[in-house]
């Protein structure tokens, strides 16, 4: 770099950080025309009266300032009960986990969320490395924007120590480059990551997303998963799922959000439908459906102006969610290559909520069963067969 | 240099002749016209074949290319899918069978494929070319190290790096994935 050019930096950084007013240096990973014809292309699934077809996937749940504020409604709603629970058990949780991470530490929180919890996390990690790098990534600006600002609220983070990065993280390729950027940003100094409120659950491919992220991992840097947990799995369960859902007209306003934004469907919370199943022996699994209970066919208009037909019984998935069985944990964490440092489980202590149900947040290290961390020849195959 | 000047030579000959036909079939008598009428048709002829008969070569060279290709990957997925890379398999000192290329450097040196049609094929390819070379040099280093200075445990880790979620065989098969969904969309 030049030295005009570092002047420059060191200008725009000195700008954000004396100014009243709330600037945020936002990174724009894709492009975001890109992403709309995604979304178009999604909604152009095959008529299914399961959720198999047109569907909304995670990210653009978010995507915009209608489902931003919407999913903030959400959060705020006392009848949705798992985002409650998670966010007021979050302190106790974080403060058992907490003093297993050293000093030194930079964060980069995957899906920001409302930023309730990034903004704990942060306050512990300032009181040892006052000059932090805070990096929140998420695809959707607007989710960045509300998170990082309640994240970073009060604290004595810099501005221009917050690089909000607007990305799709799902997409192994957008990873590899956003390791790279990282690594540069950081050096070798150690990396808090974190995916927290359950935002593994919603992606099709949970364990492969898990797993990228984790790849993500040095042997100096940590991985805090917050995931909510079910003792059992059955049917029955399945169905109590559901109700913790259905119960929330707000969490129904959020879950259509991306719809109402994003085609010309008039919605009615009504033909939200949640469907809760039993996944092999590792979840439950509740998808929210938007289903055509009509009687007749619609035509519903997407991003790109075209018009397709939305048939009746047809649905389009909004959500996915999964409560994951905490037998199963360990093997969910050991396929993603980590093993786990500490963790910690908290019930949902609520009438009417079914037993087992809480959050369980584990504070993860690189080297699963597996792989163990410490052999030297065991290094050397790594070395030779790591991707 | 040669080739460009037989080349100039031919079609500047074949073009003087066609000028010339022309004219010939101009100035006739309108009784005479049918020798340079045929004179003309049959230049014309000429070099639209040379064109033509390049343009068939073309593209039969391209589709033989491809097919190869695709013989080529599915051996390809057979090698991935089978014993020596299954999950099943148990650790032990072992050869283990090679990734091949050879209809992909074959496409690349004969020019078959076209850099303006092809760009995106070319692209995948290239970076195929360099995950079996990559996977195959690591496989030598296994199975050296696994014949020669690794103890039973380490012989084991080495299986377990192989087969593990972020071994570097799972991005060649998620490349071999594209690379066939990719031949699969091209027309037979």
């Amino acid at each position: 770099m030049t030295a005009s050019e570092g002047r420059l930096v060191g200008d725009l950084a000195k700008a954000i950080d004396e100014s009243d007013f709330a600037w945020s240096l936002v990174l724009v990973g894709e492009d975001q025309r890109d992403k709309l014809a995604a979304l178009t292309s999604d909604l152009l699934g095959k008529p299914s009266t399961t959720g198999d077809g047109k569907q909304i996937t995670s990210g653009y749940a978010y995507w915009g300032i209608g489902p931003t504020i919407a999913w903030a409604h959400a959060c705020a709603d006392p009848f949705y009960l798992v985002m409650k629970q998670s966010l007021d058990s979050f302190t106790r949780r974080w403060s058992r986990v907490r003093g297993k991470v050293g000093s030194g530490f930079h964060h980069v929180s995957f899906g920001v969320g409302t930023g309730h919890k990034d903004r704990l996390v942060l306050d512990h990690l300032l009181d040892h490395n006052p000059d932090l790098l805070y990096v929140p990534v998420d695809m959707s600006s607007e989710m960045l924007r509300l998170g990082t600002q309640q994240a970073t609220h009060g604290l004595r983070v810099r501005g221009h120590r917050v690089v909000p990065v607007q990305l799709d993280f799902s997409i192994p390729e957008n990873l590899a480059e956003f390791r790279d950027l990282v690594h540069r940003m950081v050096g070798d100094e150690p990396v808090l990551y974190s995916l927290l409120g359950n935002t593994m659950a919603n992606f099709d491919h949970d364990a492969e997303l898990l797993a990228g992220l984790t790849g993500l991992v040095r042997p100096q840097d940590l991985f805090l998963l917050e995931v909510a947990t079910t003792d059992a799995l059955s049917d029955e369960l399945a169905q109590d799922a559901v109700e913790e859902y259905a119960r929330s007209r707000a969490y129904r306003e959020f879950a259509t959000s991306a719809l109402m934004h994003n085609t010309d469907l008039t919605i009615t919370l009504d033909a939200v439908r949640f469907r809760g199943a039993v996944e092999g022996d590792r979840a439950l699994k509740v998808k929210v459906v938007y289903q055509n209970g009509t009687g007749g066919d619609i035509m519903m208009m997407l991003p790109d102006r075209t018009r397709v037909p939305f048939p009746d019984q047809d649905t389009i998935r909004l959500y996915l969610t999964r409560k994951y069985a905490r037998k199963a944990l360990d093997g969910v964490v050991g396929a993603a290559g980590m093993r786990k440092v500490v963790g910690t489980h908290s019930d949902f202590p609520v009438p009417r909520s079914a037993q087992g149900f809480g959050m369980d947040l584990l504070l993860l290290a690189p080297g699963g069963p597996d792989e163990p961390a410490t052999s030297g020849s065991g290094s050397r195959a790594r070395d030779i067969w790591e991707h | 240099m040669t080739r460009v000047v037989i080349t100039a030579l031919t079609f500047g000959a074949l073009a003087v002749a066609m000028v010339l036909g022309v004219s010939w079939l101009v100035v006739s008598p309108p009784g005479e016209r049918w020798e340079p009428a045929v004179n003309s048709l049959a230049l014309l002829a000429g070099i639209t074949g040379i064109f033509a008969e390049r343009w068939a070569a073309q593209r039969e060279q391209r589709e033989q290319a491809i097919g190869s290709i695709r013989l080529e990957m599915a051996r390809n997925r057979e090698t991935l899918d089978g014993g020596e890379f299954g999950a099943a398999t148990r650790p032990g000192r072992r050869l283990y069978p090679r990734l091949i290329q050879s209809a992909v450097d074959s496409a690349f040196s004969s020019g078959a494929l076209s850099p303006r049609r092809d760009a995106e094929l070319i692209d995948l390819l290239h970076r195929w070319r360099s995950a079996v070379g990559s996977v195959n040099r690591r496989l030598e280093m296994t199975e050296t190290l696994m014949f020669t200075s690794a103890s039973a445990e380490e012989v084991e880790q080495l299986h377990r790096a192989l087969h593990s979620k972020g071994s570097f065989i799972q991005g060649v098969r998620a490349l071999l994935d594209e690379t066939q969904a990719y031949l699969g969309e091209l027309p037979r």
